[in-house]
């Protein structure tokens, strides 16, 4: 995909080379002025565009990273304002090792991280995640989950 | 002779030669000679055709200007919509295109996730690569349900093998090209609020600028959508279901089902929908996008099987549809005028080619000219054409004016042309309907490949 924060700021990198279409305007439901973006992480095609697409029904703008390195990156990147990460699959690393280097650096975004089971979701919690997931996603849900996320990070007292 | 028929009718130019000699040579000749020995009967068969254009030239006039007016929908929905779409999928057709079709339904439509469900019948003959990638998209995917519908070898088949699926109160039958406006689960909705049972959206071609024939076939769907089926839903308070784009209310489609042996199983469905009592209407501010085809051959293969689907739907139905109490008199009348005349039409319209022959054959000249009826007749005809022009242009949803004023023009202009071709579609189809020749041919969809060739020429 390439990066929405590309079309929103041409002097910045892209995010990410990939699959799917720019969105300059977000769409769906609640579809008004961009209020934030969301870094996806995810390598695997299905799924960054389930989650990409479940950013962009809640009205938020998407940006796309499909590697960790990529990731990081972007959130180093003083030009680019990421308030939300959701964390799905990594090529390069684990999502725990993720989360646990994104948490300390970056301690007012929200992380919302994917987990493929209770044991993987007990060590991202551990790791600084503010909310995991499973699959299946729905995409009103995981709308939800990212901008509680955004809210407990913004709270006094609500950082782990 | 039904042997013969069928060699006849193997291939667009053959089928299209047959029409010329049986229905436009031969009854030119059967015309010139009774006009010798009898002149009146050539009189009698002027008339005759003369009075199925002014027939048919008055109910497009009345259509047209109905659809003309605003008329203000029921209010919003009370309730937010509780929505299954169905898309019905023929996979190595339709493989290019149908992760699109889903991201664009889960990504655009008005609808709560946890009120949508989005189900893929699909069959293929062969295992695809895709199906992994379905599979994992049902996995991951909360909404989405892919559904493998083995044996299948039609669109209904995959439809009914869904049914039990379903959980929405409105189920939406989607094309795997479709792609629905994100506001018309809830334009929808509001009819099935109101008591309906079956609404018909708008079908709009969304790759209208590609060639000259999508751009054809996009002002023809402005008429038929926009206009016609408008128009006369107004009318009549009944309308038809076209096969996609259509939001049923789901209780009402498990009891109806799809009857695979129809062409058009569609329409079919519509119409014993009717016969049980249940109301249909059209609204075309419920809009979904999809493709044209690019070329001529599948255009030929797709109306030939939509028209004689029509025609089956006519001979099973015609007789019962006059006796259901569910109809009053104008609904009656537009069913009639929907699958009998709609099955008759072509064969006068070609007919006026042949008289016109005759006309030579019998050195008269070209009476249209001169005889003050077939004047009027020809003359109505023509400004019946430009007003439906006028009224398609004034009410076009935004791809449609896309095309272009100088199409809209271009189209009224060749519309003589394009309306002789799809009445020799409609008279191969009673031929092959004569012939018991119903196999058809699947409607191929542009792959990425020739989207972006298209692309490139435009």
């Amino acid at each position: 995909m390439t990066s929405s924060i590309q079309d929103a700021r041409p002097s910045t990198r892209r995010a990410a080379p990939g699959a799917a279409r720019p969105h300059a305007r977000p769409v769906g439901p609640g579809a008004g002025p961009i209020t934030a973006r969301t870094l996806v992480v995810e390598d695997d095609q299905t799924r960054q565009w389930l989650l990409t697409d479940a950013v962009l029904r809640t009205g938020d703008e998407a940006a796309l990273a499909d590697s960790g390195a990529r990731a990081l990156e972007i959130l180093q990147d003083d030009e680019v304002d990421v308030p939300a990460v959701l964390v799905g699959g990594l090529p390069d690393g684990t999502r725990r090792g993720f989360v646990s280097w994104a948490r300390p650096r970056f301690p007012e975004l929200a992380i919302v991280a994917l987990a493929d089971d209770v044991g993987e979701a007990t060590a991202l919690y551990n790791a600084g995640a503010d909310i995991v997931t499973t699959p299946p996603i729905d995409p009103d849900l995981l709308g939800a989950k990212l901008a509680a996320a955004r809210r407990r990070t913004r709270t006094p007292g609500g950082l782990p | 002779m039904t042997q013969l028929l069928r060699y006849f009718l193997r291939s667009p130019a053959r089928s299209l030669a047959t029409v010329i000699v049986l229905f436009v040579l031969a009854p030119a000749m059967v015309m010139a000679a009774t006009g010798v020995l009898v002149p009146p009967v050539l009189r009698g068969w002027h008339w005759l055709i003369a009075t199925s254009f002014l027939i048919t030239s008055l109910a497009i006039a009345i259509e047209a200007l109905a659809a003309a007016r605003r008329v203000h929908a029921p209010l919003r929905p009370v309730t937010p919509p509780s929505l299954s779409v169905l898309v019905a999928a023929y996979l190595p057709n339709e493989q290019d295109i149908i992760i699109e079709t889903l991201r664009h339904v889960l990504r655009t439509l008005r609808v709560p996730s946890h009120r949508l469900q989005i189900v893929l019948a699909y069959n293929s003959p062969t295992a695809l690569d895709l199906e992994e990638v379905l599979r994992q998209i049902g996995e991951t995917s909360a909404q989405i349900l892919p559904l493998k519908v083995h044996g299948s070898r039609s669109k209904a088949e995959n439809i009914v093998a869904a049914l039990p699926s379903l959980t929405g109160e409105m189920t939406v039958l989607l094309d795997a090209d479709h792609h629905p406006a994100g506001d018309a689960p809830a334009r929808a909705w509001r009819w099935l609020e109101q008591g309906y049972d079956i609404v018909q959206g708008r079908c709009v071609v969304r790759n209208g600028a590609d060639s000259t024939l999508t751009r054809l076939v996009a002002i023809e769907f402005e008429q038929m959508y926009g206009v016609s089926h408008q128009g006369r839903s107004m009318l009549a308070d009944t309308a038809i279901f076209g096969g996609t784009n259509g939001w049923w209310r789901t209780s009402v489609l498990r009891k109806i089902g799809m009857d695979r042996r129809m062409l058009t199983e569609d329409i079919e469905s519509a119409v014993r929908s009717i016969r049980a009592g249940h109301r249909l209407v059209h609204d075309r501010s419920v809009i979904s996008t999809e493709l044209a085809t690019h070329t001529w051959r599948p255009w030929w293969n797709q109306r030939l099987r939509w028209a004689q689907g029509w025609l089956q739907v006519a001979l099973r139905h015609q007789g019962a549809l006059r006796r259901t109490p569910h109809l009053d008199k104008r609904q009656r009348l537009y069913w009639w005028y929907m699958l009998t005349w709609g099955a008759l039409f072509p064969i006068f319209a070609t007919a006026a080619l042949s008289v016109l022959i005759a006309d030579l054959a019998a050195g008269d000249g070209v009476k249209a000219l001169t005889d003050p009826y077939l004047v009027l007749a020809t003359g109505a005809t023509l400004v019946v054409q430009v007003l439906l022009t006028h009224v398609t242009w004034r009410v076009a949803s935004p791809a449609g004016r896309a095309v272009g004023r100088r199409w809209h023009v271009f189209y009224l202009l060749l519309s003589p042309l394009y309306v002789m071709l799809k009445n020799a579609v409609a008279i191969t189809a009673l031929l092959r309907e004569v012939a018991a020749l119903d196999e058809w041919v699947v409607t191929a969809r542009p792959t990425a490949r020739t989207q972006v060739a298209a692309q490139a020429r435009a």
